[in-house]
């Protein structure tokens, strides 16, 4: 059995909820549609679910469910940006970006005085990459270029960042949902962002 | 709003009548129109034909002839007691189904009453589902409560939520003699809630906490985590607590 993914019963099983509770956030878009997926077993059709991604979010549901409603939290989990905007300082304040990271962003986009939540995002993900250590200060801008250029292309859809170097020299791609990709093998895939979840963190900082 | 809605121009058709979409005040129909392009009205009442060859989107809609639209639908009340087709999805906060309603897409809302027929390709979404007619849905039936009075054939590929009942009409005997004939039934592979209470249906799987099987009903596996109960009138293949 794929262990990648989690049958309904034992989802309902580990984590205690209930059908109707299932159901409910499925209606809500608390969980996304593209997360059921339908397979043939031998007692007919069984729903299973990505293991990782459901235990996680049903986890955040549960833990959040106190504080925020129940709509509050389909626009938290949904990939579409919020209107709000914040400026440089309150980004700052709010541990989004670091000192260096801003001014990197400065260098290649230009001076900002207020950021959207998409320029915020932007911001974020270099933050991410450049504190992790994976990102040279010069690829900041290579990375900004893709991010600004085709990720509002994606609209709500899923979309994964992939940042890979092949000797030296660095690339980043933006792909659509759970694409499988291979590469030759001279190149070293440096780091994976679903920005799904990135979206999520700042929002979480956002409130 | 009153003064944005005195700038807004009315649709009314009389006869024959090829209109553009736009944004309209009121569009009512009393004779055949086709309206070319996305219609935005605040009210829509056809008692005749119509054909809109966009979306629709409005507050409230009543069809009382025939309405077919090429693209999505989005209303807040809508009561349709002719036919409505849509080729794509329906969204509303509540529907009233008195004539026959065919969805080619998905369907989601608040509340949906059924006393005709309903149909859809894909799943249905609400809050609250009630059928007291006949529907066929092609993908999930999923609502927080879901009531249904079995007249003519029912028809889902899966059915979720907390509340789920199944009932069959009047015990009259009339009802009896027909029996034969008019085999009122819901047909459905999976059924899963919180609480389940079934009567004349078909089921392959049945899964809930607290599960009643009523008479007449045909099911292979159910599953129930605190209590099940059986009429004797009913065949399960098997029963599991889990």
């Amino acid at each position: 059995m794929d262990t990648n993914v989690i049958s309904k019963k034992d989802l309902l099983e580990l984590t205690g909820i209930s059908y109707g509770q299932l159901y409910r956030w499925k209606r809500k878009n608390l969980i996304p549609e593209e997360w059921f997926i339908r397979r043939a077993t031998f007692t007919g059709q069984e729903t299973f679910f990505p293991r990782e991604q459901i235990l996680a979010r049903i986890d955040k549901i549960l833990n959040m469910k106190d504080d925020l409603s129940l709509d509050e939290m389909a626009d938290m989990f949904s990939p579409s940006m919020s209107g709000t905007s914040l400026t440089a300082d309150e980004l700052l304040a709010r541990n989004i970006v670091s000192t260096t990271s801003l001014e990197v962003f400065h260098v290649f986009l230009g001076s900002l005085r207020t950021f959207t939540f998409q320029q915020a995002l932007y911001a974020y993900v270099l933050e991410k990459l450049l504190a992790a250590g994976d990102l040279s200060v010069d690829e900041g801008g290579g990375l900004l270029q893709v991010l600004v250029g085709h990720y509002p292309k994606f609209e709500r859809k899923p979309c994964e960042l992939i940042f890979m170097r092949k000797m030296g020299i660095s690339t980043f791609v933006l792909v659509s949902g759970s694409t499988e990709m291979y590469f030759d093998s001279g190149v070293k895939v440096v780091t994976r962002l679903i920005l799904a979840n990135c979206i999520e963190e700042l929002k979480v900082k956002f409130l | 709003m009153q003064n944005d809605n005195k700038n807004k121009l009315d649709l009314i058709f009389h006869g024959a009548v090829n209109a553009s979409g736009g944004v309209y005040n009121k569009v009512d129909v009393q004779g055949y129109g086709k309206i070319n392009g996305d219609v935005e009205c605040e009210s829509l009442h056809c008692a005749g034909h119509v054909s809109i060859t966009g979306n629709l989107i409005g507050s409230s809609a009543r069809v009382e002839g025939n309405a077919s639209i090429k693209g999505k639908v989005k209303m807040d009340t809508m009561s349709v007691y002719g036919q409505l087709d849509v080729a794509d999805d329906l969204n509303f906060t509540s529907l009233k189904v008195g004539g026959n309603v065919k969805v080619q897409g998905n369907m989601a809302g608040e509340d949906v009453k059924v006393h005709g027929s309903l149909k859809t390709a894909g799943d249905c979404e609400a809050e609250v589902f009630r059928a007291n007619g006949a529907f066929s849905i092609g993908g999930l039936l999923n609502a927080g409560r879901i009531e249904v009075l079995l007249h003519g054939n029912c028809e889902a590929k899966e059915m979720g939520g907390e509340h789920i009942e199944v009932r069959r009409t009047g015990n009259s005997t009339l009802g009896k003699l027909l029996k034969h004939f008019l085999n009122n039934t819901l047909s459905v592979e999976t059924i899963e809630g919180d609480e389940i209470y079934l009567e004349n249906t078909k089921a392959k799987v049945v899964r809930g906490n607290k599960v009643e099987i009523g008479p007449d009903c045909e099911i292979d596996l159910v599953e129930y985590s605190t209590e099940c109960k059986q009429d004797p009138n009913s065949q399960i293949k098997t029963m599991t607590q889990r």
